[in-house]
Formats: structure tokens, sequence, C-alpha cells
């Protein structure tokens, strides 16, 4: 008695000491503690490297314009004289690549006369009506030449059109000594080459002869040597031209560039201005898409060869597939994203981006009023040992009186990487199959893990694996509207390669979904 | 502040409830983390674990008992779950080892008597010294620290046998047990 006696005091002393026996803990462990819920931004460098790549985007894009040349009237002064002059004063741009010559009266017939110099250095020569182009011919100085800057896919009827109506004349040929076609692309191209006709040659105008005199080559010397005038019509529209007559009179208003520097002005102002495709224009798209899908999950015991200590627990966790246990049924997910492509190859597409997706299956579970105690089988990662966490939960997988649906559900930020590879196609429906690698980090969710005898389910969201990695395969078909944006609509199937939960545990789960992706592209 | 408060701050992750909490009860868990711990760092690792295990349940508190003793639950379940996890308590189970252990005069600490009492207890081996902890101090019985540890029960209740009698013999040694002996005499000759 007195040793029992003696035994309780022994205790109570402990117990009285023990309790009364206090330490003092560093700042540090309550850092640690607020910091656990109440995050600083964890993840600043990602959100930073995303509106770093952003804006280094849009600079690049719009930086990306043509190398426009912006033209001023020139300071050549207009002549006084009759000859047609080499000016260009009186011209002032339209836009970046036109020039508008100011209307002029013709005093004669009243009428105003409009040149206009347009598009990859065409110079659209528009004279009235009524005009005959003898009359107007015979204004032109002697050495004066016609310089008829034609574009190139104007025809020969249009040619032989263009010179008959200005040679229509023995007078006209007489007044010239030559005829010059220069095709409007040669401009741009920085090189001019002028085919020539000799309107002093007894020349039957016919669409073959046209072709032959247009043969004639003059170089630049000669025309630069032959005079300083030369008249540039463009001949850039066949109705056009049947509206109209040349009007020499008010061809010699035209200012031209006749010399040599004057052209190498027209040709470098063409050269320069002319639009520079941009290399990935046309190619680049961006992409838009979304893929509500069904989340499937498995779960399979990774204990398997790993030192068990007791055998009781070796027999519950070898003798009992989990995933007949467990009473889980699929829920919505829903992937949500934007991203660029680019083709690399003919038919075959990679492709970037950034999205969002949201996983969610459920569990039946019952409720209980108080918690009741349980463990959870844990692997340690160092040792291979697997032993038992006790838990408490109020979660029963077997019987309760309140019948639960617990949610596993995860928010995800994943980067997908891809390639499409097209394998039919007519017209503006295409077929395609492709397939993503997607690393994720996963940032949210809430889990509930099974417990060692399989009996309750335990509320740990530290279990749950922050990265992770998945793979997608999908087929789609693609068609393309008007406005240029191009519809793609198929089915998507998504695997978890890692599991939902830390290596930790000792269940690991995979998901797997499937879903129809929905997405819109546009060219850039 | 009062509990209540507190309590549903704590719930709301209001961080002045849990600092409030914390400043209260951390002192004495950690005395009692310390019991378990082969060191002071180690203590704090176990009650830093504790108290983000007491915010994230803080949902199960259902006020039935005092929320000392909730708390208190939690952070011994905490310690044993570290103890397991780093299979420090594993390897000292074994009775044939704990019995060739013995304590030298000079290792037996001299200061103020609940801390020298405490650190007679950390003495122990850590299997005498866990199942001392959790059946005299902590109030669990053979049974529960049998789950717990994944021992017998009548393991428990040798180690527990050996744990008591060599801390009898380190506090006598120390003359500690000794004045309570004499105390406890005193006081129930006197009832």
């Amino acid at each position: 008695m007195e040793n029992h006696q003696n035994m309780e005091s022994f205790e109570k002393f402990i117990q009285q000491q023990s309790d009364e026996f206090k330490m003092y803990p560093s700042k540090k462990v309550w850092y640690s503690i607020y910091n656990n819920f109440h995050p600083s931004r964890k993840w600043p460098s990602i959100s930073m490297c995303i509106v770093l790549l952003s804006a280094l985007l849009m600079i690049g894009y719009l930086n990306t314009k043509t190398n426009k040349v912006t033209i001023e009237n020139s300071s050549i002064a207009k002549s006084d004289n009759k000859p047609l002059i080499n000016h260009l004063e009186n011209f002032k741009p339209i836009n970046t690549l036109s020039y508008q010559y100011t209307e002029k009266t013709d005093q004669q017939n009243n009428t105003a006369s409009t040149a206009k110099f347009v598009d990859k250095s065409n110079i659209i020569f528009s004279p009235k009506k009524n005009s005959t182009v003898v009359k107007e011919a015979n204004s032109l100085l002697p050495n004066e030449k016609l310089l008829i800057v034609n574009n190139i896919k104007n025809t020969v009827a249009t040619h032989k059109k263009s010179v008959k109506s200005i040679t229509s004349s023995t007078n006209i040929t007489a007044n010239y000594e030559a005829i010059a076609v220069v095709e409007s692309e040669a401009l741009v191209s920085n090189t001019v080459e002028i085919k020539a006709i000799s309107p002093t040659q007894n020349i039957e105008l016919t669409e073959n002869t046209n072709t032959a005199i247009l043969q004639k080559i003059y170089t630049d010397q000669q025309i630069n040597n032959a005079g300083p005038n030369v008249i540039a019509i463009n001949i850039a529209d066949e109705s056009f031209l049947n509206e109209h007559l040349i009007n020499a009179a008010t061809l010699s208003q035209i200012p031209i560039a006749t010399n040599v520097t004057d052209k190498q002005w027209i040709e470098n102002y063409a050269f320069y201005n002319r639009q520079t495709p941009k290399k990935w224009k046309g190619k680049l798209a961006w992409q838009a898409h979304f893929t509500p899908s069904v989340i499937y999950r498995n779960l399979h015991n990774n204990t398997i060869g790993k030192n068990i200590g007791s055998n009781a627990l070796a027999t519950t966790l070898n003798n009992t597939s989990i995933n007949s246990v467990v009473n889980q049924t699929p829920s919505l997910g829903l992937e949500a994203g934007i991203g660029l492509q680019f083709p690399i190859f003919n038919g075959i597409k990679v492709s970037a981006g950034i999205q969002l997706n949201y996983t969610r299956y459920n569990i039946g579970a019952f409720g209980n009023a108080h918690p009741s105690a349980t463990s959870l089988v844990m692997n340690n990662e160092s040792t291979g040992q697997v032993y038992e966490l006790s838990k408490s939960t109020p979660y029963s997988n077997i019987i309760g009186l309140n019948p639960q649906t617990l949610h596993n559900q995860t928010y995800q930020l994943s980067l997908p990487i891809g390639t499409s590879i097209k394998l039919a196609g007519i017209d503006n429906v295409e077929w395609y199959a492709g397939a993503t690698i997607q690393p994720t980090i996963v940032f949210a969710g809430s889990s509930y893990l099974i417990s060692t005898d399989r009996r309750n389910y335990v509320k740990e969201n530290s279990m749950l694996n922050h990265f992770n990695m998945n793979a997608g395969f999908e087929t789609y078909i693609s068609f393309k509207t008007v406005a240029g944006l191009t519809w793609q609509i198929g089915p998507q199937f998504r695997k978890q390669l890692f599991s939902t939960n830390s290596k930790q545990f000792s269940i690991e789960e995979r998901i797997i979904s499937y879903g129809l992706k929905i997405g819109v592209s546009k060219k850039l | 502040m009062t509990d209540e408060f507190m309590l549903d701050g704590c719930l709301k992750n209001d961080a002045a409830s849990q600092d409030a909490l914390y400043s209260r009860f951390s002192p004495r868990m950690l005395g009692v983390c310390y019991r378990f711990a082969k060191n002071r760092e180690d203590a704090e690792d176990m009650l830093q674990d504790g108290f983000i295990k007491v915010f994230s349940q803080m949902h199960q508190y259902r006020n039935e008992g005092a929320l000392e003793g909730w708390i208190r639950r939690i952070i011994v379940h905490t310690c044993i779950n570290i103890l397991k996890k780093n299979k420090k308590f594993t390897d000292c189970v074994d009775i044939l080892q704990a019995s060739g252990v013995s304590i030298k005069e000079e290792s037996i600490p001299s200061v103020i008597q609940a801390k020298e009492v405490v650190e007679c207890i950390r003495m122990l081996p850590l299997g005498y010294k866990t199942v001392l902890n959790l059946y005299a101090i902590e109030g669990y019985s053979h049974r529960e620290i049998s789950n717990m540890l994944d021992i017998e029960e009548s393991t428990s209740r040798s180690q527990y046998t050996r744990a008591k009698a060599m801390l009898e013999e380190i506090l006598i040694k120390k003359n500690i047990i000794q004045k309570q002996k004499t105390k406890i005499a005193q006081i129930v000759s006197a009832k």
C-alpha cells in the first residue's frame, strides 16, 4: 500500500514538476508558423517572368514595322520652260507610296488634269477627254521622250492601246525620239529595265509588233544622255485608259525625274518604301482554348518493396485493393489557356502557352459528430521504412450518420508545350492530331486521404504534390472563317504523370481526364 | 482576449488571434516537446509542426474539455510522429539496449527543481522516456501507448516500470527525490 502510494506520489510529483516547467521558444518558431498561414507572395518570379515575356513580345511586335521613308517635297525647282520638267515639287505624297500632282487647269479646255503617282512607283496619268493626241503631242518639245511606266500585270493589249493612243499619228511619232516602256516592278527592284521602241521607225503597231518593239532595250545611260525630259506614265488599268486620252500638254507638266540623281531617288524611294514583309507575319498565330473534361482517378499502393515493420500492417497494405474499397465518382474539370502557334514545316505546328486547370472528383463518405482516432501509412523516403502517422478525423469511409461527398480538387497552372500535325485538309477545313507536355504547378487544393485501415478519410492538404507533369493527346478539326479566325474542336485526353500526393504518403493517385477542347486562333 | 474571441479569430485565420493563442500556450507546450526531444532545436521543430496542426485543425475543436488539453494532445501526437518518422524512437525501444545505460554522476544537471526533474527525464533512453512521458505525465493508458508506438501493451508496461526505476535512481542520486520523498511522507503522515 505504501509502495503503491509512493508510486502514485512519485508520478504526481514528476507530473507536477513537468507541468511547472516552461520554456520560451525563439522568434523563428512563430515566424515559421505565421508564414505558413500568411504566406507572402510565393511566386513573384513566375509572375514577373510572365510580365517580362509579355513586355518583350509586345516590344518586338511593335518594332517590326515597315521601314518607311518619309518623302518630303523635292527641292528641285520647276522649270519655267515648256519642256518637260524633271522636278517633283508639285508632287506630294498622298500616303507613303503615292504622290498627287495638284490639278492644273487646261486653259484651252478649261478642264483639269491630274497626275498621280501611286503604288509601286506607278504614275497614273489621267488626261482629260477629247484631247487629241496629235495636238497634245505637238506640244512636246523636241528631244522629249515618253517614258511609259507600265504595270507588270498589264497585257500586251494594254501596251498596244497605250502606245497606239500616243502614236496614232505620224506626227506624234515624229515628235518623239523614243518611247520607252518601263515595267513598274522594275522600279521597285532598284533596277530599271527599259524596253524602248523607236517611234521614228515606221512601225505598224500590231500586237506582235508591240511585243517586238518592246523588247528593244535602252540602257540607263542612253536614256540619261538622251536628255532630261522623260515622262512616266502608268498604264495600270485598261478600263481607265479607255476613258482617257493622254494629254500631252498635261504631260509636259508632269514633273518626273530624268537625270541620274532623280531617277535614283525614285528608285530608292520605291525600294525603301516597298513593304517589307515580316518574316513571321502570316505564320505566328495566337490561340485561346478551353476544355471541359471529366476527371477520373486511380489509386495505387506504393509500399511494395519497402520495410513494413508490422505484419498486420503488411497484410492490410498488400492484400487490399484500394480502388475497390473506396467509393469514388468522377467529376467535372476545366482547362483554359492561351498560347502561340508557329508552323515549322508544312503541316507541322509547334505551340506554347499558359493554362489554368481545375481538377476534381468526388468521394463518398460519412460525417460523424465526433472525430475518431485513425492513422495514415507514411513512407520514410530516406530509410525506406513504412510507418503509421496518428490522426483524428470525423470522416468515415464505412459507416456514419451523415452521408457526405468529399471533393479532392486541385487548382493548377501549367505551361503546355506541344506540336500538331496536319493529317488531312480540304480548303478551309483541316484535321490535326497533337500532343503536349505540360509542366504544372499546383497552387491550391484539398486532399482527403484514405486511412491505414481504409475505414476513414483524413483531410491533409500538406500532402499535395505542388509540382506535377501532365501529358495530353488530342485530335481536332479546324475551320477558317472569313473573318480570319480559325476554330478548333475535338477530343482531348490528359494524363497526370506524377502522383497527386507527396511521396511520403503511401498511396499514389493519378488523374486522368477526358475532355472536349474548343479553341480559336488567329494569325498575328 | 477571451478564449471564444481567440478561437473565432483563429478559425478566421486572424494573425492576432493566432499570436495570442500561441503566446499563451507555447511556453508550456515547448516544455512538453522538450521532454520528448533530443535537444532544444528538435523541441522547437516539434512545437512548430504541432502548432501548425493546431491552427489547421482548429475547426475540429468542439469545446469539449479544456483548450490546453486539446492542444497538448496534438502536440504530443506531433512529437510521437516526428520521433517515429526519424526512426529515433524505434531504434531505442529495445529493452536490452536500454538496460545497458548507466547514469554517470557528473552528467546529472544541477539546476532548479522543475527543470532539473525534466532534465533527468530527458536523460533516460528514448524508449523509456517516451513511455514515461506518455503514461505518467500525459495520462495515456498502456493500450493507447501501444497503439501510438506500435508496440505491445506488455512492452509498454515493462518499459514504464524500468523507466520509473531508472528515473528514481537518477533523482535519488541527485538528492531531489530523496527530498520529495521526505516531504511526501510528511504530507502523508500529516493526513
